[in-house]
């Protein structure tokens, strides 16, 4: 291949994400007098910040990918919105469903925006929780209030259930696991979202279901008494086989394994290591570490050997064995008592190359929203 | 314009906005509000003209290249773009698809707007010499010259591109 050949390659690329304005017609006819520039003008910033530990963080849905079918690694962004009105995507995985998070009296309440294949971009739907296989073919959503009696299984294509699985026990939280075969359950008695006073929490236990059968099996798992949230979600481990449950230590282990009975086991090597939501990269040689006593974040080695460090507040995901999601903040306030306003970009795990992935957001409730990356 | 012709006109918008949007967006290096400005610009300046104009199309991207190439010459419309800065210097091997990708684009960013228009209409919009020539109002050897320089530049700004081509090639 030669240059031309690239560059056209890359043009072609590219312009599938310019993003068409509505009223278009309407602003070349003068109909209406407010251009862009005017609206943006007139935009009034909330200045209010609440910062709330709702327990709740970004993650990635799915862990390593089965190697069964071609997956497209095109990069897409949307560098001017926050949160993202079309797709963003890099690597293995994607951006495949957003939150916003209001409190309402003594509990948090999210909404939910869904990757719409059909469009393009973000759909605001109805339900109180969801999860979006990897693949990004079919979701989980729960409808509210939580805890909900049944799971729903959605067709991304079409955005509607294709089928309802009752529970026997109430359910609050999703996970897919890395295959996307089954679905892990988290149960709880009570509202996961409501707040809980400290030594008290919600969280009964796991259901495991398959989808295809609709079969569904129970096990307890009460809730972590020394985790002050409500929402104690569990996670798979990286190749299935077992789940996890988060010990809110910074130190090892920062996660405590399970058998799919509810039996607890050792933890996969380095799947406790890190509080880091990116984990460990696809290849299973690095780790995203919060650090420790130096500032930034970084990237570590199977050995414990630093490998780089960042300039950034987050480690998200792994886009490939060499470039992470990651959140950073506007540079003039970066690292200030005033980080209002951060961002995710796509970063090389050197730090040399980063690529804004969607535009700036304001840290705390207000105008706040939490991607979740599932891998494509 | 009356009741019909501004339903025309609406229609072709409708009909024409995604690839001309693509075409503006390039231009502009990738920056989503530059292009809409670009295109409603032109759009302007159609509707203005639209009972005169035989091929609505090719007046209004005519538009936006000489509009994009104009606003370069006078120094006061360059915007800031939402990429990364290019590496100043070469890296060590193994770099990803995704890497080169996002160097290359960084890359285009970078240039002028005009050295990136004639890229555009070279390889994007697949226009042979003379027509990029007319459009952008110059000679058939400036664009030879500025595709070729364009090209080099690219290959500075993202080194990566020369050492992975070279790579493919063997």
């Amino acid at each position: 291949m030669n240059t031309e050949t690239y560059v056209r390659r890359v043009l072609d690329e590219w312009s599938t994400e310019a993003r068409v304005p509505g009223g278009l017609a309407d602003r070349a006819l003068g109909r209406r007098r407010t251009g862009r520039r005017t609206t943006r003008a007139v935009l009034v910033v909330a200045a209010a910040v609440l910062l709330i530990v709702a327990g709740v963080t970004v993650g990635v849905q799915g862990g390593p990918r089965p190697a069964t079918h071609p997956v497209d690694t095109s990069l897409r962004t949307d560098p001017n919105d926050a949160p993202p009105k079309r797709l963003v995507a890099a690597g293995q995985v994607a951006l495949s469903t957003y939150r916003t998070l209001r409190v309402s009296g003594k509990k948090v309440v999210y909404t939910w925006y869904l990757y719409d294949p059909a469009s393009g971009g973000y759909r605001k739907v109805p339900w109180a929780w969801l999860a979006v296989a990897p693949g990004l073919r079919q979701a989980a959503v729960l409808d509210g209030p939580l805890p909900s009696a049944r799971v729903g299984i959605l067709d991304m294509k079409t955005q509607r259930v294709t089928r309802w699985i009752p529970l026997k026990a109430a359910a609050g939280g999703l996970a897919w696991s890395p295959d996307g075969r089954r679905l892990l359950v988290t149960t709880y008695a009570t509202d996961p979202d409501a707040q809980y006073h400290k030594g008290t929490g919600a969280r009964t236990g796991f259901i495991v279901v398959d989808p295809r059968s609709g079969e569904a099996h129970f096990h307890s798992l009460l809730f972590n008494r020394a985790d002050p949230n409500g929402r104690q979600d569990l996670g798979w481990s990286r190749d299935g086989t077992l789940i996890w449950a988060t010990t809110m230590s910074f130190n090892p282990p920062t996660r405590l394994f399970y058998d799919l009975n509810g039996v607890r086991r050792p933890a996969p090597a380095h799947e406790a290591d890190s509080l880091e939501e990116a984990g460990i990269s696809p290849n299973g040689r690095l780790i995203a570490t919060h650090g420790g006593a130096s500032p930034g974040l970084g990237i570590a080695d199977t050995n414990g050997r630093t490998v780089s460090r960042l300039p950034v507040m987050q480690l998200v995901a792994w886009a490939d064995d060499t470039h992470v999601i990651a959140v950073t903040c506007d540079l003039a306030e970066c690292g200030g008592p005033r980080t209002l306003s951060h961002r995710y970009v796509l970063m090389s795990i050197d730090g040399r190359t980063s690529v804004p992935l969607t535009g700036y957001k304001a840290l705390g409730i207000v105008n706040s929203w939490d991607p979740v990356f599932t891998r494509r | 314009m009356d009741a019909v012709v501004e339903r025309d006109f609406r229609e072709f918008v409708e009909a024409r906005s995604p690839a001309l949007m693509r075409l503006a967006f390039l231009l502009t290096g990738g920056d989503q509000h530059a292009a809409e400005d670009l295109l409603q610009t032109a759009l302007a300046k159609l509707a203005t003209r639209w009972r005169s104009v035989d091929s609505p199309e090719s007046y209004v991207r005519q538009v936006i290249y000489r509009q994009q190439v104009s606003w370069w010459r006078l120094k006061w419309h360059r915007h800031e773009t939402n990429v990364a800065a290019p590496p100043d210097e070469a890296r060590e091997d193994g770099t990803s698809a995704v890497d080169l990708k996002m160097a290359v684009r960084a890359a285009l960013s970078r240039l002028t707007s005009r050295q990136r228009a004639v890229l555009v209409l070279r390889f994007f919009e697949d226009l042979p010499e003379a027509e990029v020539a007319r459009l952008l109002d110059c000679s058939v050897g400036t664009v030879r010259s500025t595709t070729h320089r364009s090209l080099a530049r690219l290959r500075v700004l993202a080194p990566e591109l020369k050492e992975t081509l070279k790579e493919v090639r063997q």
